[in-house]
């Protein structure tokens, strides 16, 4: 079978992953904004005798000189010529911009094929395009496409073959001169005469949905107001409804699947530390990496909403005013947001960064900014200790924010110095996403998610399981691998008021996810082992799950449509007889001590594991560090001091 | 006049890109090129956001003082209803609701 290459080439934005999507039936991620795509990627399909390979390449505005890296993905690849059709996909309502790069791509002597796309919203603007005197001029063939429904971009594939087979290249233009400049008119001549050659405009009078949309959205003064309004609903939204499926799923684990499974070992006879192990760590592990689905789920989708919606560009310029000042480009605000509501997310939306070192400053800020799994552990103590238990909340997320400007303060001044990158954005018009797109490409993050996260995060569990239950037979944690490192590392904490080991201990599991200090404390604290495991009457417990499951439903329904975020309220009755244990054991000054300590170090398996994955292992190494002597450092201050 | 210089509501046309910097190829391959016509929406910290059709640019200073453009109207509708802040003096910063004044 022959295989032939085609590569997608065009101004970013322009709907070269969409039409990729439909043409191999891949799920490529798109958005909204330029930079979307920012490496090679390849799709292929196969027509009459050929194998068709689809290239997609980073969009690019020009050839004569690049920016950025991207950028000098694309120039690389095309000039390596190693592919035989070039697709030159044109969004047609601003189609006299794009013919510039057309005219470049003519130099190019390549067998090539004019890509219309977007024909339904130029429709929709007046906008009409005589493509038979295109062809003529062109001498090569010209289709038009819609890359959002799919309409017309089955009949590429004929014209790639047809266009490969008889070698139709495309009129050369002759620029007798060798000077750059002059090639550079030459060229701009051509494209404008084109333009006005093929298209014609009848004349809107009325504002375009984009115009009224803009009206208020970049408003200088209301813009910033919505931002933060659409910015609060998107969280809102997000943990509301997500949270009551985390909590059954993270229920359905613990009460049904953790004891039906060591129920099952028992009945094969197996010994009770291997059910043990089977229920609690394996199934745990797996647990709490199926307890983050909903949430991610809920973020990327909404994620995906702003992204394809065209929003965020304007988010960028409207927050660069802001952020310049502090040597960040205004495409950072977006993740430092999204942080608020998981870390996780928060460090993969930097992808969009086309600089590592943006991106790596970036990176370093997203951990200090408090999410949910904090606020638990902040309410549970505050309450027990503070009398003002929300001012010493809002204090600490307060806190969490100086130190992350400081950190990408410090470091823009060292490791990661360099220029304030210019500004330069297109603001592409509102589009109206299609719902199966968005929830293709929420499927694939998904995926990947449970991937990536899931083999490490998994494995620690198994880790941490092993260490509160080695050496084999004991009876209380104090004897356990964890218990001796506790007292161990005791020594690193007293300095910090935090030298009872029950507390030091507490922090080993909590390195997984800061929820689990709780829970390791209550263990600890109340001479329990971990194995909590009881006979369960199997058909009660299923039933009281799928009880479970539809209050679940009923909650996220009704988290949707409140005001007021549900799942950040407090639950006052949780672990009453914990409450008075911990008082027994630390102080006013200790428990702001270990506060501060939990809420600057990273103490996140997800968060170290994503880092580690999106930026790098050093980087995720030395953060973990940083952030270890910085919150070791800021709560011996506040211990001393007060 | 640059197109730093220029207010909003404006209408400019482009007359040259000077110097020979890669952004500013970039920037022509956007879209803002020699003879374009472009309106200037608004103008919030350090960025210009410009518009001609459906092209709708936002640009820093530091780059919009590397273009040369030509004044050509002040536009039909001024300030009123295009939201936009304006610097009133350069030496002392003083920000006011440009539809809330009068042009200087
Ligand atoms: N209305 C409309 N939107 C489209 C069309 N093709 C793509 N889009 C949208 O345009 C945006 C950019 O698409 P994408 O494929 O990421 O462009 P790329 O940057 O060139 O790869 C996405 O939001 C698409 O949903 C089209 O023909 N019509
Ligand atoms: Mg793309």
């Amino acid at each position: 079978m022959k295989i032939i290459r085609a590569v997608l080439v065009g101004n970013p934005n322009v709907g070269k992953t969409s039409l990729l999507n439909h043409l191999a039936g891949s799920n490529l991620k798109i958005g909204n904004w330029p930079g979307v795509t920012v490496e090679k990627k390849e799709g292929k399909t196969y027509f009459q005798d050929f194998e068709i390979l689809l290239i997609d390449l980073p969009g690019i505005y020009t050839l004569e000189e690049l920016v950025s890296e991207d950028e000098k993905i694309t120039f690389d690849f095309l000039y390596s010529k190693n592919y035989e059709v070039l697709l030159n996909i044109i969004e047609t309502p601003r189609i006299e911009r794009d013919l510039y790069l057309t005219t470049q791509l003519l130099d190019l002597e390549k067998p090539m094929i004019l890509v219309l796309n977007m024909m339904d919203e130029a429709q929709k603007l007046g906008i009409e395009v005589d493509i038979k005197r295109l062809q003529d001029l062109l001498k090569i063939k010209v289709l038009s496409t819609n890359g959002r429904t799919g309409e017309g971009v089955k009949e590429l594939l004929p014209a790639i073959v047809e266009t490969y087979e008889q070698e139709i290249k495309p009129t050369k233009i002759r620029y007798e001169t060798s000077e750059e400049t002059k090639i550079k008119e030459k060229r701009l001549y051509f494209s404008q005469g084109l333009a006005k050659e093929v298209v014609k405009r009848k004349l809107l009078t009325k504002e375009s949905f984009t115009e009224i949309l803009d009206r208020f959205l970049i408003h200088p003064v209301w813009g910033n107001l919505f931002f933060l309004l659409i910015m609060y609903f998107t969280f809102k939204i997000a943990f509301d409804f997500s949270i009551p499926f985390s909590d059954w799923i993270e229920g359905f684990i613990q009460n049904f699947i953790g004891p039906l499974i060591f129920q099952i070992f028992i009945f094969l006879g197996a010994p009770s530390w291997v059910g043990d192990f089977f229920s609690s760590a394996v199934i745990g592990g797996v647990g709490t990496v199926l307890v983050f689905i909903p949430l991610i789920f809920s973020i990327y989708f909404l994620l995906t909403l702003l992204e394809t919606s065209g929003y965020l560009p304007r988010v960028a310029f409207l927050m660069d005013r802001w952020t310049h000042k502090l040597g960040l480009h205004g495409l950072s605000v977006f993740p430092l947001v999204l942080a608020l509501g998981c870390n996780v997310p928060a460090l993969i939306a930097t992808r969009t960064f086309q600089d590592r070192k943006d991106k790596f400053l970036v990176m370093t800020m997203i951990p200090f900014i408090s999410c949910p799994a904090r606020l638990v552990l902040f309410s549970f103590f505050a309450t027990l200790f503070f009398s003002q238990p929300v001012w010493i909340i809002f204090f600490l997320y307060l806190l969490g924010l100086v130190f992350s400007i400081l950190t990408s303060f410090l470091l823009r001044k060292t490791f990661l110095k360099r220029e304030l990158s210019h500004f330069v954005m297109d603001l592409p018009p509102y589009r109206i996403p299609s719902l199966k797109i968005i929830f293709k490409i929420v499927w694939f993050h998904l995926q990947s998610f449970i991937y990536r996260a899931g083999t490490l995060i998994f494995l620690i569990s198994i880790f941490i399981w092993l260490l509160l239950n080695l050496p084999p037979g004991i009876q209380k944690v104090e004897d356990s691998l964890a218990g001796k490192i506790g007292k161990t590392i005791g020594v690193i904490f007293s300095p910090i008021g935090l030298s009872d080991w029950r507390i030091t201990t507490s922090l080993i599991p909590a390195f997984l996810a800061r929820e689990a200090i709780i829970s390791t404390m209550g263990v600890i604290l109340l001479e329990e082992k971990t194995k909590e495991i009881k006979e369960i009457d199997l058909k009660e417990e299923a039933k009281t799950q799928i009880l479970d499951l539809i209050k679940t439903f009923k909650e996220a329904f009704y988290g949707f449509f409140s005001l007021w975020p549900q799942s950040l309220s407090l639950n006052p009755e949780e672990a009453q007889g914990l409450k008075k244990e911990i008082s027994k054991i630390l102080t006013f000054k200790q428990a702001l001590s270990f506060l501060i300590f939990l809420l600057i170090y990273n103490s996140c398996l997800a968060t170290f594991v994503t880092m580690w994955k999106e930026g790098s292992k050093r980087l995720a190494f030395l953060f973990l560090g940083y952030s270890f002597a910085l919150a070791w450092i800021l709560a011996f201050i506040i211990y001393c001091l007060l | 006049m640059l197109l730093s210089e220029a207010r909003c509501g404006e209408k400019v046309r482009i007359k040259k890109l000077l110097g020979e910097e890669a952004i500013l190829r970039k920037i022509e391959g956007m879209g803002l090129r020699k003879e374009m016509i472009f309106e200037i929406i608004q103008r919030c910290g350090r960025n210009i956001l410009l518009k001609n059709g459906e092209n709708r640019l936002a640009v820093s200073n530091d780059i919009a003082k590397k273009i040369e453009v030509e004044l050509i109207e002040k536009g039909e509708l001024p300030c009123k209803t295009s939201p936009c802040f304006e610097k009133t003096t350069k030496t002392k910063p003083k920000w006011r609701w440009c539809f809330l004044g009068k042009e200087e």
